[in-house]
């Protein structure tokens, strides 16, 4: 019987476990601006312009959104202000990105 | 004396065979060719996307597998036209308007019009097959990295999709190793099509 229950226990986290991974989406936030959050899996502040990756990973797949990020964009942890090479590999943040005609431009980036 | 040298020469020509045959490459229509209007066609128009050839990354790249005859001897399977990224790319494309999609090879994505730009890597892909005295086993893998670049907002959704399958037949003839690499590739590009929708015009993870 208790082994009923520890398995049956088991299952349920397995099922929690399961639906708590959504699928990752891009929202848009306003015509040509849109939200993304990820890992972030590189950052390379060595050459201009610096870059930003992130990954977002669900059970069917991944979502990729590479962006140049420009001197002077919102970068913050919590309330505080920060460099971009403060962030950390795998740290999970909130990528506002505008889609220009060079490319995917950061507007903002929020690490929780 | 004379029979001794009947047995060799006989050996000599069952050698000189064996090594021929190892040249021999059977090439497979990858995908199927289809007679021109039989290529099912859906009502309602579906996504309109691109397809760019993909990398092959095999280690091997010079065939596909081979085909072991009873007493050892091979022959080699190749992809017809030995490019398997362009084979690949018209297989993904023949799979997905089989489903309705509005699919169209390119050959540069930057020329791409389409709501979703596909690209991706060969990991695997292979058939081999084994002749034996009632039946010849054959057997077939591919693992496919592909890439859906979003036009409308420069994501990218990326998926490793993977199919195996195997087959045994009394008779064996090419279109066996031809029939079941289709498959099995088919069955690989199935979970794009089960695993993804479209959202605005832009392709998502489900």
């Amino acid at each position: 019987m208790m082994r009923t229950v520890l398995l049956s226990s088991f299952l349920l986290v397995m099922l929690l476990g399961d639906t708590s991974q959504t699928a990752p989406i891009v929202e848009a936030a306003s015509a040509n601006t849109h939200r993304v959050t990820g890992k972030v899996v590189a950052i390379n502040t060595s050459e201009q312009p610096h870059t930003i990756v992130l990954s977002a990973k669900s059970v069917s797949g991944e979502l990729i959104v590479g962006a140049t990020v420009g001197e002077g964009i919102a970068i913050r942890r919590g309330k505080k202000s920060i460099a971009l090479d403060q962030l950390r590999v795998g740290e999970t943040v909130q990528l506002t990105y505008e889609k220009t005609s060079s490319g995917l431009v950061a507007v903002s980036i929020l690490a929780s | 004396m004379k029979t001794r040298f009947v047995g060799l020469g006989l050996i000599s020509l069952l050698l000189v065979a064996g090594c021929a045959s190892q040249s021999e490459v059977i090439n497979l229509a990858v995908p199927v060719l289809r007679e021109p209007g039989s290529a099912p066609v859906s009502k309602t128009p579906g996504p309109k996307v691109s397809i760019v050839r993909f990398d092959d990354k095999r280690a091997n790249k010079a065939w596909l597998g081979t085909l072991t005859g009873r007493f050892g001897g091979e022959e080699r399977f190749n992809v017809r036209g030995n490019d398997a990224g362009q084979a690949v790319a018209n297989a993904l494309a023949d799979y997905l308007r089989s489903k309705g999609w509005q699919a169209t090879v390119v050959s540069d994505a930057a020329q791409s019009a389409s709501d979703v730009t596909f690209s991706g890597e060969i990991l695997e892909m292979n058939v081999d097959a084994k002749k034996g005295f009632f039946s010849t086993d054959l057997s077939s893998k591919a693992k496919v990295m592909v890439q859906g670049s979003n036009r409308s907002d420069g994501s990218k959704v990326r998926m490793t999709l993977t199919g195996t399958g195997s087959d045994s037949v009394f008779w064996f003839s090419t279109d066996d190793a031809q029939v079941l690499v289709n498959d099995v590739l088919s069955e690989s590009f199935s979970k794009l099509s089960s695993s993804t929708k479209f959202d605005n015009g832009a392709l998502r993870l489900n």
